[in-house]
């Protein structure tokens, strides 16, 4: 998996935040997911359109993490996102 | 709106698709089996009565079985099919009871089982008025959120039954498909008539348990928690599921909700009841 890649977040997929985090629903299967408020931070910038370099970048300016440690986190959270369908790696769906 | 229409026994002979969802009961069997077809749903009640129910969820056409009597068919018509039909007009209607206090109303959400009645029962032995039982319909409004009044009666088990009702207390007559004893509105049980603002939503959780625990409810369990407590109908319909979803968070987001555990022991439930009050009230000085 690289930096450069953007994210569609599929039709069936929707997505709340409520106290800073975010609860993800997917309608096909029914299912939760929660995030933390650097994972809803992360959903927040793929949902815009960003690359997944461009949230990171994003990011380094707003946490006080050092960058190895946030890529690693970033990395493995879209991962898992990925896996559970609730992302796509294709190309960002506008607006 | 809801547009009732009681027809005649077995005259629905109109053929449907096979169903796309099914409450069972715990042996696996289905109780009620839903099917869909361009502009209407079906909603079969095994062995008792097809509901018939337009696509907007305002009419409802009734076709009853044989055996089954108007008392039965009435219950069900309150508790199972008005609920999802009020959902299919676009309301949040939770599986929940509710009772009005001195300051508003608390809802008590949980599985079938876990105490919901007998709870909302010992607050009226304490003097509260009950909103609901089993079925709660939740409007947002200018300030908050409002608690709609439901039927106005109480299922209980014998054993509820026996401690909190006397010979006075008026009973509605039996149904079919439960062995409950159903407590109507009265002087020991009285109903409130109208909506009021919703104080705090308590979720009951384990039975086993050897004290009262109370806490705020986690932000992300918030969510697959009431999205399981709630009346749905069509769950491959992703439009309404989307407005249900965002009404659920919007509630989330504007209702104190919590976690409650308490020992399933009636020596308990006064404490149990101060302890909610004392939390609630404790919300609404916060505030």
């Amino acid at each position: 998996m690289t930096l450069d890649r953007t994210y569609k977040i599929p039709e069936h997929i929707v997505a709340r935040d409520i106290g800073g985090e975010t609860v993800i629903l997917d309608l096909q299967q029914g299912t939760y997911c929660g995030l933390n408020a650097v994972g809803a931070r992360l959903w927040e910038l793929l949902e815009q359109g960003n690359t997944l370099n461009q949230a990171l970048e994003s990011m380094l300016n707003e946490y006080d993490v050092g960058p190895d440690r946030l890529k690693a986190d970033l990395l493995a959270l879209t991962d898992e996102l990925t896996s559970k369908k609730l992302l796509t790696d294709s190309p960002s769906r506008a607006g | 709106m809801c547009d009732y229409r009681l027809l005649p026994t077995n005259s629905l002979k109109r053929q449907w698709t096979p169903s796309f969802h099914s409450w069972d009961n715990e042996d696996g069997s289905a109780w009620v089996t839903f099917h869909r077809s361009d502009d209407e749903y079906l909603i079969r009640v095994i062995d008792l009565a097809d509901f018939v129910i337009s696509r907007d969820g305002t009419i409802c056409s009734c076709y009853p079985a044989p055996e089954t009597c108007d008392e039965t068919l009435d219950h069900l018509y309150r508790n199972v099919v008005y609920p999802l039909m009020q959902n299919r007009q676009g309301h949040l209607v939770l599986h929940a009871s509710c009772v009005k206090t001195e300051t508003g109303a608390i809802a008590f959400v949980g599985d079938s089982g876990q105490g919901k009645s007998t709870l909302t029962t010992a607050f009226c032995a304490h003097g509260a008025e009950f909103l609901s039982d089993d079925c709660l319909v939740v409007e947002p409004a200018d300030n908050g959120f409002l608690a709609r009044p439901g039927d106005p009666s109480i299922r209980l088990w014998d054993d509820t039954f026996n401690r909190f009702a006397n010979r006075n207390t008026p009973l509605a007559p039996p149904i079919s498909y439960s062995l409950k004893s159903r407590i109507l509105d009265g002087p020991d049980l009285r109903h409130c008539t109208q909506s009021q603002p919703l104080l705090a939503i308590y979720m009951l959780q384990n039975e086993g348990v050897d004290q009262i625990d109370i806490h705020p409810l986690k932000t992300h369990d918030i969510l697959p928690a009431f999205g399981k407590s709630n009346f749905y109908l069509d769950t491959e319909d992703h439009q309404a599921l989307t407005r249900n979803f965002h009404q659920i968070a919007d509630l989330a987001s504007g209702v104190p909700c919590f976690t409650l555990d308490y020992p399933r022991n009636y020596a308990v439930l006064d404490d149990v009841i101060s302890a909610i009050l004392t939390y609630t009230v404790n919300l609404d000085l916060a505030a």
